[in-house]
């Protein structure tokens, strides 16, 4: 990234603890640590791609940004701009959440649960635009059209109930009702991920359009690598709840320095009855994140394990590959050495 | 070519009746499993490609039938007309589970969460196997085994809740393969899962198939697995199989407009940011109001006259065939079509 | 063109006849929605749902059915037998039988419907809340609930009317206090998985006020099974009505209810030989309590899909 990029959100040594309850008396026995430790800079305009297996953490990530689970410690800092000015969000209230919950978005991964079946659009979306200033009723229904043509849908949609649209559909109808507070950062859980293949091609193509158009900043979070490396500018791979690479795109696909991340990259089947990758079967499982193992957290199933990894964790170091950066958290790469390629 | 047969699928039409309507799920598909090859069924949801699996099996719906074609079932001593059985009656009863076998999309469910995985392996060898019970187990703990699972002597007194998703779904591809099948249907067996553990699971398909010249049919809606997996494939739209024929064929020369439409609508890995992804226009139809004629017709580029009419399948080559009254104007047009899709619109706000 | 050699069944002549008019294109997206279309067709629920109005009917308009007076006795006509001057004749103070019934429903039926649609909102407003938020709201409304529950509903009664006396008022209240548990356990179960609903997480996501997420917008998706269980409560709301006036513990005795003209009827002696005093308001308990819970059944199948409609 070069070094004019606007920081839009800066995360500083984020946790995310979900206590585990048991026994009669319902004690916190232990926390499953979902998010551990996650420093990340965010750029205005750009798209962070958050890649990772299920249980890495990276949804709860997503959820914490946008506030909807609460982080056990850290800082989210989120820059409002030159009047306002950055704020922790963990610590906003009043007018500052309200602006909050205005600047950051969310979407939807299932079209099915994304929206209340017992409402027509505009009857969901009328209390949000009441909370944030649009009261007057010509003037949602004015706005929420134009939304529904903003995401290649009708107007007159707006009040149809969710069952007679199509997954395609709805999953558009959720990026309108994000859109619907004009918001800086959209979070994308899984926007694509319930959807058949034909039909993410369009909502993708719509989210890169939209972001171009509305200068939108994208959290796209996601297992599939494919897509990712379609939308993403930057990714970031998640592993047990820490970030064990993240770099540009390109850097990650043709510099790959983890080996967790060259793992998944190998297991993907690939649409090409020419290609044949070399794959790198992983051993084993995820391991629960209750109890994650001492020292790096991939230890178990890596096939280049070290004395020192089984002790001692690795963290996030800069390296310069290929002129660029590019950030691991690995004992391969002891040294901040510059690697060519 | 020396190609066994082992289910034979000739013009099935299998029809679902709900809500007072007549829904014409699969309208007419053919297609043949052979000994030891891999028959992908490709399609988007609502397709019937799990209709289909479901069919072969018996395990439709009370409110449905199969109205006409037939699955002929090629045994060790005679054909077996499976569609004609008496719906979970005794013969069928006997060939599900020893001589065909089903792996499903979600063994958290698949599993009976109450019994053992022990317990449920040993069941399916108590009726189609003459073993007795310490046989039994020891069999379970071998099965297990062989579906690499760690530790199997201490896994077999699991409950599936106790066990990974991957481990789970090893536990329900060890019970159908408890009675050596010849048949194994897989409906989206790794969909639940994650791609590592993916990776594993194909790896064990691939494996098992190589030992016990099984025939695969793999249910699929992702065109990877079908490239990495599949030694044949069939492409269903709307209850027809479009086109099918060996992997490399399809994909590297596809001759119905809906295969190459949803090859260019993906993205494929290791081609950046910058590939042209073009979506299929419009939306499936509505399975109650079809159009006449070629079910992709409102969507397809290629769209005639003549396709108010469903074509007859009709051979590209000896293994390949496509039902599509265009397909060799499709092969000739593999270059990117127009976009199609709606056009886009300034946003206000 | 259908080739199968097994037994044709009933279902075989319905597909049969869907898809031939599906072929001849007469099968129309039909604009009633399928819920209602499946109860139309359930025959034992609109036979449940004729008598149900029968007997609801005839009790509101029971002064145009018969020209007596529910609590007008007659001492010319003690004990009659059903004749056509009195259908279901008289009781020992000569009152005409079937007026009381025609009267009696409309407090029996009141006190049921009353109390179940009082336990419904308690159980409904705490419910939906606590299923929604969580927290130590919900778990000091569960522990509430596990003790109105758990209490023997008999002494309860007892209790209040020695306190307060019979009476109409005090009869609901003590079927509301017991009653309310059972909604309320239902709607925060429906609560705690709706909650998990994308859309709710959208909503937060806008930092709509808890109130709103929860009664507004969750609420009308749990509705279904909370009518269903407010028609089989009014059912066992009567029956208990009956129970406890039976009992003498329930209506004050001058107010006609089914259960207190069953009361009339505790001795042997009037069981054995005017078998007219109990008879007829008995079988009129059991028909309505019944139609009820076929409606009620009715209402929950119409969310089966297994079932051909």
């Amino acid at each position: 990234m070069e070094s004019n990029k606007e920081v839009l959100v800066q995360l500083k040594g984020v946790k995310t603890y979900f206590p585990v309850r048991s026994g009669f008396f319902n004690k916190v026995v232990d926390h499953v640590q979902a998010v551990n430790d996650v420093d990340l800079t965010i750029y205005r305009g750009e798209t962070l791609g958050l890649v990772g297996e299920s249980g890495c953490g990276k949804t709860t990530l997503g959820k914490t940004i946008i506030q909807l689970v609460k982080a056990t410690d850290g800082e989210i800092n989120y820059n409002f701009g030159d009047t306002v000015g950055v704020h922790d969000l963990r610590h906003v209230s009043g007018e500052i959440e309200d602006l909050a919950r205005k600047r950051i978005q969310i979407v939807f991964q299932d079209p099915y649960s994304s929206l209340n079946p017992a409402f027509t659009i505009y009857q969901s979306l009328r209390d949000p635009l009441a909370k944030f200033g649009v009261k007057d009723k010509e003037a949602q229904r004015n706005l929420i059209g134009n939304l529904l043509e903003a995401v290649n849908m009708r107007r007159e949609y707006m009040d149809r109930y969710p069952h007679e649209f199509s997954g395609g559909q709805r999953q558009r109808i959720g990026i309108a009702r994000a859109l619907c507070v004009d918001p800086e950062m959209v979070v994308c859980d899984e926007a694509v991920s319930a959807l058949d293949v034909s039909i993410q091609a369009q909502v993708l193509n719509l989210l890169k359009d939209l972001k171009r158009r509305l200068k939108l900043t994208y959290i796209f979070i996601t297992h599939n690598l494919s897509v990712v490396e379609y939308i993403s500018d930057r990714i970031a791979v998640m592993y047990l709840g820490r970030i064990v690479e993240l770099a540009e795109t390109s850097q990650i696909f043709d510099h790959t320095m983890h080996p967790y991340t060259e793992a998944l990259l190998s297991a993907i089947p690939v649409v090409d009855p020419d290609h044949k990758t070399h794959r790198i079967v992983l051993e084993g499982d995820v391991p629960n994140p209750i109890n994650p193992p001492s020292g790096c957290n991939f230890h178990p199933r890596c096939r280049q394990c070290m004395e020192i990894c089984k002790t001692e964790r690795p963290t996030l170091q800069k390296h310069i590959v290929d002129g660029k950066e590019h950030f691991t958290a690995c004992h391969l790469y002891a040294t901040a050495e510059t690697r060519a390629e | 070519m020396d190609l066994k047969p082992v289910i034979t699928v000739d013009n099935l039409r299998t029809y679902f009746y709900n809500d007072k309507r007549c829904n014409k799920v699969l309208n007419g598909i053919s297609f043949k499993l052979y000994k030891g090859r891999t028959l992908c069924v490709v399609g988007e949801s609502g397709c019937g490609k799990s209709v289909t699996a479901s069919s072969i099996m018996q395990l439709l719906p009370v409110l449905s039938r199969i109205e006409s074609g037939s699955i002929t079932y090629h045994g060790n001593k005679n054909d077996i007309r499976i569609d004609q059985l008496e719906r979970n009656g005794k013969t069928i009863r006997k060939l599900r589970g020893s001589d065909m076998a089903m792996i499903f999309q979600d063994p958290m469910t698949a599993l009976n969460p109450v019994y053992t995985i022990g317990w449920q392996i040993m069941e399916n060898l108590k009726y189609h196997t003459t073993l007795n019970v310490k046989e039994r187990r020891k069999k379970a703990i071998e099965l297990l085994e062989q579906m690499g699972v760690s530790n199997p002597a201490k896994r077999v007194d699991q409950y599936p809740h106790e066990l990974s998703g991957g481990m789970r779904q090893r536990a329900m591809i060890a019970m159908a393969m408890s009675c050596n099948p010849k048949v194994l249907i897989a409906d989206e067996p790794t969909t639940a899962l994650d791609v590592t553990i993916q990776a594993q699971i194909f790896e064990l398909i691939t494996k098992l198939k190589a030992e016990h010249d099984t025939a695969v049919m793999l249910i699929t809606h992702d065109m990877g697995v079908v490239s990495e997996l599949a030694d044949d494939v069939a492409v269903m739209y709307m209850g027809n199989i479009v086109e099918q024929g060996p992997v490399r064929e399809v994909l590297k020369n596809p001759s119905h407009p809906y295969t190459s439409a949803l090859l260019r609508s993906i993205p494929v890995l290791h081609q950046g940011a910058s590939q042209d992804l073009q979506p299929i226009r419009g939306v499936t139809p509505d399975p109650f109001d079809r159009p006449t004629g070629c079910q992709f017709g409102p969507r397809c580029d290629f769209y005639t006259e003549q396709c108010t009419q469903m074509p007859d399948e009709s051979a590209v080559d000896a293994t390949h065939s496509v039902r599509c009254w265009h397909a060799d104007a499709c092969r000739a047009a593999q270059k990117p079509v127009p976009d199609h899709a709606a056009g886009q619109k300034p946003v206000v706000q | 063109m259908f080739t199968l050699t097994r037994t044709r069944t009933r279902l075989d002549r319905q597909f049969d006849r869907i898809r031939d008019l599906e072929e001849a294109g007469l099968n129309k997206k039909s604009n009633t929605s399928r819920a209602l279309r499946k109860l139309l067709n359930n025959r034992l629920a609109m036979f449940g749902l004729a008598i149900f109005l029968i007997i609801l009917l005839s009790s509101a308009f029971a002064p145009l059915l018969t020209s007596y007076d529910p609590l007008g006795v007659d001492m010319r006509s003690i004990l009659k037998k059903p004749s056509l001057l009195h259908l279901f004749g008289t009781d020992k103070l000569g009152r005409d039988v079937f007026t009381r019934v025609l009267y009696g429903g409309r407090i029996s039926i009141f006190v049921g419907l009353g109390s179940a649609l009082g336990a419904a909102a308690i159980g409904v407003l705490l419910g939906a809340y606590g299923g929604y938020k969580g927290g130590w709201f919900d778990k000091t409304v569960i522990r509430f609930s596990e003790i109105f529950m758990s209490f023997p509903q008999l002494i309860l009664v007892m209790m209040l009317v020695s306190i307060f006396g019979q009476g109409l008022s005090n009869l609901m209240i003590i079927f509301i206090i017991t009653g309310w548990g059972s909604v309320y356990r239902l709607t925060r179960a429906r609560m705690l998985s709706l909650r998990e609903e994308e859309y709710v997480q959208s909503l937060k996501s806008f930092g709509l006020n808890d109130f709103v997420i929860c009664y507004k917008h969750i609420l009308p998706n749990a509705i279904s099974p909370i009518v269903v269980n407010i028609t089989l409560s009014t059912a066992m709301f009567i029956l208990e009505e009956s129970a406890l006036s039976f009992l003498g513990l329930g209506v004050p005795l001058e107010i006609a209810t089914w259960g207190n003209i069953l009361n009339a009827s505790q001795d042997l002696y009037t069981l054995q030989n005017t078998w007219w005093l109990w008879l007829p308001v008995g079988i009129t308990i059991s028909l309505f309590v019944m139609s009820i819970n076929f409606v009620g059944d009715g209402l929950r199948d119409t969310t089966d899909p297994t079932q051909q409609g």
